[in-house]
C-alpha cells in the first residue's frame, strides 16, 4: 500500500488492528509521515467545512418566516425622510374624514355632556372660563363659544393654522371634566334626567360644528385647556398630536460601527440610528408642544423613545409600557 | 411532497429535497431554541446545523429512519442546543481568567487550504466534498454528476484529490510550511 493509501485508509478507520498498530508505530518513528498525516487530516477537514458552508449558504437563501412570537408583517414602507410625507399626508386624511368620526364620536359626548349642565351654574362659579362657557345655559353657549375660539386665536397651539383643531379641544374637554364631575356629583342623576331633554338643542349644535380630531377618541381626562388635543407620553404630559407640516428631524442610519449595533444619537435635528436598519420598516413619530419635542422610533413592531443627548450615542430601549404602546399605535395608524 | 418521498431524494443527494425540509419545520425547530433562552439567529444557526446533520447520515446511507423526520430533527435540536448552551456557560467561565490563545500557523495554513479548494474546477470541488462531507458512495457521485460509470467517479476522485494535495504542498512551501 502506497504511503497516501495508507494515510486514507488510516484516517477512514478501514484498516484491521493489526494494520493500524503498526501504522501508530511508524507514526511514532517518522516524522515525515506525522507530518503527511497532519496535512490530509487538514485538507479533508477543510474540503468537509466548504461543503458545511455550501449548503448553509443554500439554506439561508430559502425564505423562512421570522420565527419570533409577535410576527409583524413589514406593511409600511416609510424610509428616511418620509416623516415630512406622514406629516402631511396625515394631515389631509385628518381633515377629510374628520366629519365622520366626529359623529361617531358625538353620543359619547353629549351623554357625559348633558348632565352637568344643570350643575354648572349652581357649582362652577371659580372654574375656569372654558369651562362656564360649556355650563351656560344653550342661549348663551353659542356667543359663549365664540369667545373661546377667538381666545384661541392666541393660543400658544396656533404654530398650525388649522382650524379644526380648535374645535377638537373645545368638544373633548366637557367630556373629561364631566366625567370628573359626574363622580363626586353622582346622587345628582335622578334630576338630570329630565334636563338632559331641555339641552338637546346645545348638543345639536355641537354635531353640527365639523370635525373631532381622531386620535382624540382614547384621550385620557383632560385637565385644562393646553393639554386637550393630546396624548399623555412619558415624560411630556399631554402632547399635541397636530403636525407640523415641515419636519425638521433629518435621519440617517450607519451601519459601519461594530460597537453600535442598535442605538441612536440626536444632536440639533439631526438623528443618525446605529445598526442594521434594513430589515424592516421604521418610522419616526414627532410630537410638538409649545415648549418641547418628543420622538420615538418605530422599527420591526417595537417603539423606542428618541430623547436628544448631551454625551453622545445611546442604545435604543424598547418600550414596555403597555399604554404607551397603545396611545403610539393608534398615532400612528391613525397616520397612514 | 411526502415524508417518504423527501427522504428517498435526501438521501439520494437531492438539495431541493433538503430545502423543502427545511422550510417546513423552520418554525417548529427554531421555537425550540427561542423557547429555551436563544435568539432567532442561533436558532436558526442550530436548526441548520441539525440539518446538515441529518442531511450528511441520509446520505452516507448511515440513516435507517425509524421516526418521523420531525422527531428525528428535534432531537438533533435539542442535542446541539444543549451543547452549544454548555460552551457558553464554560467560555463565559473562561474568560475571567484565561488569556485567548490563536494559533497563528494553524489559521494560515487552514487559509491557504481553503485558496486551493477554491482554486479547483466545480467538478472536482463536488467530487471531492460529495465523497468526504456528504459520505456519497462512488455510485451516486457518479449518477449525481452523470458521470459514465462508478470508475470515472473513482478516478475523478484520485486525480481531483491528487491535484488538490499537490496544490496545497507547492503553497505550504511558498510559505514555508513545509521542510
Amino acid at each position: 500500500m502506497s504511503k497516501s493509501n495508507l494515510i486514507e485508509t488510516y484516517m477512514e478507520d478501514v484498516l484491521t488492528e493489526a494494520e493500524k498498530l503498526e501504522f501508530e508505530q511508524q507514526l511514532a518513528n517518522n516524522p515525515e509521515l506525522r507530518a503527511e498525516l497532519q496535512l490530509q487530516t487538514d485538507i479533508i477537514e477543510a474540503i468537509k467545512t466548504t461543503r458545511r458552508q455550501d449548503l448553509k449558504q443554500k439554506l439561508n437563501r430559502v425564505g423562512v418566516p421570522p420565527s419570533g412570537m409577535a410576527y409583524i408583517s413589514p406593511r409600511l414602507i416609510i424610509g428616511v425622510g418620509l416623516a415630512l410625507l406622514i406629516g402631511i399626508g396625515g394631515f389631509l386624511y385628518l381633515s377629510d374624514t374628520s366629519s365622520v368620526v366626529g359623529q361617531q364620536f358625538e353620543p359619547r359626548a353629549s351623554s357625559t355632556f348633558t348632565p352637568t349642565l344643570k350643575e354648572g351654574n349652581n357649582i362652577d362659579n371659580n372654574k375656569h372660563d372654558d369651562e362656564n362657557t360649556v355650563l351656560r345655559s344653550p342661549s348663551e353657549k353659542q356667543s359663549a363659544s365664540v369667545e373661546v375660539e377667538e381666545r384661541r386665536q392666541e393660543d400658544t397651539y396656533s404654530k398650525t393654522d388649522n382650524k379644526t383643531g380648535y374645535t377638537t379641544a373645545k368638544k373633548v374637554k366637557p367630556v373629561a371634566e364631566n366625567i370628573q364631575k359626574k363622580t363626586v356629583e353622582g346622587d345628582e342623576n335622578t334630576n338630570t334626567i329630565t334636563k338632559e331633554k331641555v339641552s338637546t338643542p346645545t348638543v345639536e349644535r355641537q354635531v353640527s360644528v365639523p370635525t373631532v380630531n381622531q386620535p382624540s377618541v382614547t384621550i385620557p381626562i383632560a385637565r385644562n385647556r393646553k393639554e386637550n388635543l393630546g396624548v399623555r407620553l412619558p415624560g411630556m404630559g399631554f402632547v399635541d398630536q397636530r403636525i407640523e407640516k415641515v419636519s425638521k428631524i433629518e435621519i440617517s442610519t450607519d451601519n459601519s460601527q461594530r460597537k453600535y449595533s442598535f442605538h441612536y444619537k440626536l444632536t440639533d435635528n439631526k438623528l443618525r440610528l446605529y445598526g442594521d436598519f434594513d430589515k424592516s420598516i421604521y418610522e419616526i413619530l414627532e410630537f410638538n408642544t409649545a415648549s418641547e419635542k418628543q420622538l420615538y422610533l418605530y422599527y420591526a413592531g417595537h417603539y423606542y423613545p428618541i430623547e436628544k443627548q448631551k454625551e453622545g450615542i445611546k442604545p435604543l430601549k424598547r418600550i414596555k409600557d403597555k399604554y404607551t404602546i397603545d396611545s403610539l399605535s393608534i398615532i400612528k395608524d391613525n397616520r397612514r | 411532497m411526502k415524508e417518504k418521498e423527501i427522504f428517498r431524494k435526501i438521501c439520494a443527494g437531492d438539495e431541493s429535497a433538503l430545502e423543502v425540509l427545511y422550510k417546513k419545520y423552520y418554525r417548529m425547530m427554531t421555537r425550540l431554541v427561542i423557547s429555551n433562552n436563544g435568539t432567532e439567529e442561533e436558532a436558526k444557526d442550530i436548526y441548520q446545523d441539525a440539518l446538515i446533520v441529518f442531511w450528511q447520515k441520509a446520505t452516507s446511507g448511515k440513516l435507517v429512519l425509524t421516526s418521523k423526520i420531525s422527531t428525528y430533527l428535534y432531537s438533533i435540536c435539542l442535542n446541539l442546543w444543549r451543547k452549544e448552551l454548555e460552551r457558553k456557560k464554560k467560555l463565559s467561565n473562561e474568560e475571567k481568567d484565561s488569556v485567548e490563545y490563536i494559533d497563528v500557523d494553524q489559521e494560515e495554513r487552514r487559509q491557504i487550504i481553503n485558496d486551493c479548494i477554491s482554486q479547483l474546477g466545480d467538478t472536482c470541488r463536488r467530487v471531492l466534498t460529495y465523497y468526504y462531507f456528504d459520505g456519497m458512495s462512488m455510485q451516486d457521485i457518479a449518477k449525481k454528476l452523470e458521470f459514465a460509470n462508478t470508475n470515472t467517479a473513482k478516478t475523478k476522485k484520485y486525480k481531483c484529490k491528487k491535484k488538490l494535495d499537490e496544490l496545497v504542498k507547492s503553497q505550504y512551501s511558498a510559505s514555508d510550511f513545509l521542510d
